[in-house]
């Protein structure tokens, strides 16, 4: 089984700025949003952990697996999507012209590439390479996988799996902060 | 020759006018509100998908 789960809160979630792959680190309500995620799915069995290089990812996975002997193993390909030089905007929406906005809006025809950032269709390559490179192989020999992540590049996983890649329902599934999400491959 | 009542004319152009602006009003909070909708869904997105 696959599961995936994206990290708890930043002082960037809390200002609303766009974080994409800078590294910002879990504020106290994120530990704490970790630390009741791991209580509540203590009794879900894993074999393994991948999980972003992206701070917030990588302490969200330790205080979620703490005290279990479970490898938690970072991969590149799990990072957030890169919002390149928009990345520290705080509430994007005030600026009209903010490219990356049309991604909120239309995900299905969003494929601009700002300075510094990817497009969409670098983050379906990569998460696609790591479902199949991957998860699926481990998915097919039984083994439980735990994905932590990110809204976004989490969202491209769920798009890819739960709906064939249909862009429209990029956004269908919300992802909250640490609630564990069960996909069926 | 044509005898017009300009009473029932008159009403008749009232009656066509205060239906278009009717009409118009309820478009636009209609498109207004919807148009909040999608910023509000897009900013919800946003939160989400930009961490």
């Amino acid at each position: 089984m696959l599961y995936i789960i994206r990290h708890g809160r930043t002082d960037w979630n809390d200002r609303k700025k766009l974080q994409g792959q800078t590294d910002i680190p879990l504020n106290d309500a994120g530990r704490q949003m970790a630390a009741e995620a791991a209580e509540r799915y203590k009794d879900i069995h894993f074999d393994v952990c991948y999980c972003s290089p992206l701070i917030r990812a990588k302490e969200t996975a330790e205080i979620l697996l703490n005290g279990r002997d479970i490898p938690i193993i970072c991969d590149d390909r799990l990072k957030e999507f890169g919002f390149g030089i928009y990345e520290g905007t705080e509430n994007s929406f005030s600026i009209p012209d903010c490219p990356v906005n049309e991604m909120f809006f239309h995900p299905e025809t969003y494929n601009i590439k700002v300075e510094g950032g990817e497009t969409m269709d670098e983050l379906f390559d990569r998460t696609g390479s790591f479902i199949n490179e991957v998860a699926l192989p481990l998915v097919r020999e039984g083994k439980d996988v735990l994905i932590v992540g990110h809204g976004a590049m989490n969202s491209c996983i769920v798009c890819q799996i739960k709906y064939d890649s249909d862009r429209t329902k990029f956004w269908a599934d919300g992802i909250p902060n640490c609630e564990l999400m069960k996909l069926d491959l | 020759m044509i005898i017009t009542d300009w009473k029932i004319v008159g009403c008749l152009f009232l009656r066509i006018a205060a239906f278009i602006l009717v009409y118009f009003a309820v478009n636009t909070i209609y498109y207004r509100q919807k148009h909040d909708i999608v910023i509000i869904v897009a900013i919800k997105r946003s939160e989400i998908g930009g961490s």
